[in-house]
């Protein structure tokens, strides 16, 4: 993946760019050198470059002041590309008037070559050239100085940009975005989704199991005593029986109540059953119901109810034109059609009262089989009573025939009977699912099973998405912790590689000198050894140091990128320069430099030989004009006064 | 702008990042394989832009951890 | 269409409410004869519970359009519309009836009916003790309509 700069072009821009274009042609040198003497637009040129890599925000302030003349309002720099053999052009709108600017790129691909507005780079791209990578090879002389500045951090950054290290503390934001996210689901259901809410609810969970189990407990042993008086019961009964057939004139009396009741007993069952059914035929519950329905039937057949006329008759009328007996039907009339339309009955309806008056006439029942059955049921439970004294009368005639025995027993049934009574009502406030009986029964989870299981799911409920919640906010710090881990174990080692690979370099810069980089840190720490002290390195050798670190970086770099460079040796001493000159032509597969006359000896005429070199030299020729010569001869020739205008 | 595949650099994990990933691996060794696995993958796809969040949630739910939470 | 019957009312028939021998619709259909036959129709208030059915059950739904029209009868009665006005009595079954419905009555109609159910109740339980067996409810229930001519007392 390669990135070329093709050129570039200036409109209206201070230092007399208010045309001027810079072509390197479709397929550049690997070197360009530019002589622009200073005030002729250095600066601002590589500013534009890295805004146009970048798509940084340029402040007003900083578009006002790159205004050519008062007579413009707009400027423009734009530069050419060459993306992986694709053109892009990509241009700097400035407006000067407000101070505003825009980007707008054309890609050869997409609209046709045309212009879009916005930064268009292959996405890859873009990702890499944030504003302060940018800087590396657009190459800031001030960021020399603060690769070696301690607390700028720029070095780091640069490692954690170019190998993406940087994506890895996106991703952790990610994370973090995802449990907020899952805590605000979780909050519809719980509010409590913190290590207290999971205790609360497991502890309220915990709670209701347990109460469960003792109202399960607590039904068991009712039941169980149920079971145990009605054994009882039943056994008392037995018991009586026996005390009363040893005397056998009472057994006698006893068989013949015994098979008394069992009629009785089948007689009620039988009514029972008719009445039922008898009941349930409102036409059989009484005359009056007859009468009143027979009444309503003849009523409607009198009155000639249901109409035969529908409402949808008169509807379907009052859409017509005129009425059926020729008169014309005006809107007013229309309204009132329809208005007493909805006073006739529907078509569906007349069927269904018609349907009703028949029933209604037909309901020849009368209230005669219920009073049958009443009666036979009253006379059935008289001699029910009746049976039940006469038993009783028995016992009684025992006891009193001194039978303290029997006394005792009849005792005892009658409180079993009390007490079954209240185990009864024990046992249905326990376990009934009326929800209506609950509320009467004051029922409620600590007293009631079926609510009690209800409480139990609820905390279920709360508890799993709290615990929920809280297991993915505790997986959540450990995939961060274990991303973190990954971002800061990789870029140790990165920066030893680079670190090894920038001291190789600067073994072939200045060899002279054991000038060495001992750590990577947050900047580049010199090591204390040989000249290299803190303090004791001049300018020229902190360049070296810069320039070894960023070729040692930049040939790591996913993309080729042009390295774009401002007086790369104004600073260095003429044999440091020389040696740079000498090394730097290879560490880049495409070099622009600007460069000023002073830097021709010992750097530019390292460049004097080589082939694939352009040389483009840039002046004033007066404050309104600047004008480009292409070539070495004019180049090396070149001769101006420094900031002539 | 899509990977070259000569190009080692741009897509798969460089050399240094795969290493760190599976240093700071190793050492988690409550962590199913099947964990690291995907965390491996979930890196790679990070430096490229290359996840959505469903992909990350996954992974998290995976992860062990050791809070008397799990039944 | 949802049968409401009070609480009270659960409590009372509570006693002899067996499916399938004694159903609550049974006990909701009691109350209900009872008012529609005195015209007189309870408060909203006094539906202070949840709905036990929707719908008749099996042994009810060929009486249908009988209670219905039980309903329009005691409409008419209890809002003193006269036999000969033909008019309000047909406005009273446009507003009442809906065709589609399984009690012929469309909502205001079935509303209609829990009020209904709702004054019966209270009638009833004016006359009658909570009963504990059925046998003893149909004795005591005829004997409700019948509290005139007591032709089944003794």
């Amino acid at each position: 993946m390669e990135i070329r700069v093709l050129g570039w072009r200036y409109e209206n821009l201070r230092g007399g760019l208010r045309d001027v274009s810079i072509d390197l042609e479709s397929a550049p040198g690997r070197w360009t050198l530019i002589q622009m003497p200073n005030g002729t637009g250095k600066t601002t040129t590589m500013s534009l470059f890295r805004a146009a890599f970048s798509g940084e925000h340029l402040t007003p302030d900083f578009v006002r002041d790159l205004r050519a003349a008062d007579d413009v309002d707009n400027g423009l720099f734009e530069v050419r590309l060459s993306i992986d053999g694709k053109p892009f052009r990509i241009q700097v709108r400035l407006n000067f008037k407000d101070g505003t600017h825009q980007y707008w790129t054309a890609r050869s691909e997409v609209r046709s070559g045309g212009l879009e507005e916005g930064l268009s780079l292959p996405v890859d791209l873009k990702r890499l050239l944030t504003s302060d990578f940018t800087r590396l090879f657009v190459f800031d002389g001030e960021l020399a100085k603060e690769i070696r500045a301690v607390g700028k951090d720029r070095a780091a950054m640069a490692i954690r940009t170019l190998y993406r290290l940087d994506r890895l503390e996106h991703l952790n934001v990610q994370i973090g975005r995802l449990v907020e996210e899952q805590q605000q689901r979780a909050a519809a259901v719980s509010t409590a989704t913190e290590r207290k809410g999971v205790t609360r609810w497991k502890r309220a969970y915990d709670a209701a199991v347990a109460r469960k189990t003792a109202l399960a407990a607590e039904q068991r042993e009712l039941q169980k005593r149920r079971k145990e008086m009605e054994a009882r019961r039943t056994k008392l009964a037995a018991e009586i029986n026996e005390r009363i057939e040893q005397d056998d004139a009472l057994k006698l009396r006893k068989s013949q109540l015994d098979s008394e009741r069992e009629t009785i007993d089948r007689a009620i069952f039988e009514a029972t059953t008719q009445g039922m059914g008898v009941l349930r035929l409102p036409a059989k519950i009484h005359p009056n119901v007859v009468e009143r329905l027979r009444a309503l039937g003849n009523k409607l057949t009198r009155l000639k109810l249901p109409k035969t006329i529908s409402a949808e008759f008169f509807k379907e009328l009052a859409e017509q034109p005129e009425c059926i007996c020729g008169r014309e039907i005006t809107p007013k009339d229309k309204a009132a059609i329809l208005s007493r339309a909805d006073s006739y009955l529907a078509e569906d309806q007349i069927l269904v009262i018609n349907k009703m008056k028949l029933a209604l006439r037909e309901s020849s029942a009368d209230g005669a089989e219920y009073t049958r059955i009443a009666t036979t049921l009253n006379g059935a439970l008289r001699d029910l009573r009746r049976n039940k004294m006469a038993h009783d009368q028995l016992e009684l005639e025992r006891v009193e025939a001194g039978d303290t025995e029997l006394e005792r027993l009849r005792a005892e049934v009658s409180q079993l009977g009390r007490d079954l009574e209240t185990s009864e009502t024990k046992l249905e406030k326990l376990t009934t699912r009326d929800v209506i009986r609950q509320r009467l029964l004051d029922a409620n989870d600590q007293n009631n099973i079926p609510l009690c299981d209800a409480e139990v799911r609820r905390c279920q409920e709360k508890l799993a998405t709290a615990t929920d919640t809280l297991r993915f906010v505790l997986q959540s710090e450990r995939v961060k912790e274990l991303v973190s881990t990954v971002a800061a174990l990789a870029l140790e080692r990165l920066r030893e590689r680079v670190r090894i690979a920038t001291n190789a370099k600067l073994v072939q810069f200045v060899p002279s000198e054991s000038l060495q980089v001992a750590r990577i840190g947050g900047s580049l720490e010199l090591g204390s050894s040989g000249l290299a002290t803190k303090g004791g390195v001049s300018e020229g050798q902190s360049l070296a140091v810069a320039y070894a670190f960023l070729t040692s970086l930049l040939t790591e770099a996913p993309y080729k990128l042009p390295f774009i460079v401002d007086s790369p040796a104004v600073s260095l001493d003429t044999a440091v320069r020389r040696e740079v000159g000498d090394l730097i032509p290879d560490l880049f597969d495409q070099m622009i430099m600007f460069v000023i006359s002073s830097e021709r000896e010992g750097f530019a005429d390292a460049f004097y030989g080589r082939t694939g070199v352009r040389f483009i030299t840039l002046w004033r020729a007066d404050s309104e004009r600047t004008e480009v010569r292409d070539g070495l001869p004019f180049f090396r020739s070149f001769h101006q006064v420094e900031a002539a205008a | 702008m899509k990977a070259e595949k000569g190009d080692p650099r741009v897509g798969a994990l460089h050399s240094d990042l795969d290493t760190a990933v599976a240093e700071a691996l190793s050492a988690a060794i409550d962590q199913s394989t099947e964990f690291k696995r995907r965390l491996r993958k979930l890196i790679e796809n990070a430096t490229t832009s290359n996840l959505g969040d469903d992909d990350v949630r996954e992974v998290i739910e995976l992860a062990t951890i050791d809070d008397g939470l799990e039944e | 269409m949802s049968f409401v019957i009070s609480q009270t009312g659960r409590t009372f028939f509570r006693g002899i409410i067996a499916p399938p021998k004694f159903l609550m619709f049974d006990a909701y259909y009691c109350c209900l004869m009872a008012g529609l036959d005195a015209r007189k129709i309870g408060s909203t208030e006094d539906l202070d519970s949840d709905p036990f059915l929707n719908g008749y059950p099996d042994d009810f739904k060929g009486q249908a359009d009988i209670i219905a029209g039980l309903l329009i009868d005691a409409e008419l009665d209890r809002k003193d519309i006269q036999a000969e006005d033909r008019a309000s009595i047909e406005r009273e079954m446009t507003r009442l009836i809906d065709p589609t419905s399984a009690t012929r009555l469309n909502n205001d109609g079935d509303k209609l009916l829990n009020l209904y159910a709702a004054a019966g109740l209270a009638l009833i339980q004016d006359k009658i003790m909570p009963p504990s067996t059925i046998e003893e409810f149909l004795v005591a229930y005829h004997r409700f309509w019948h509290v005139d001519a007591e032709p089944t007392e003794a």
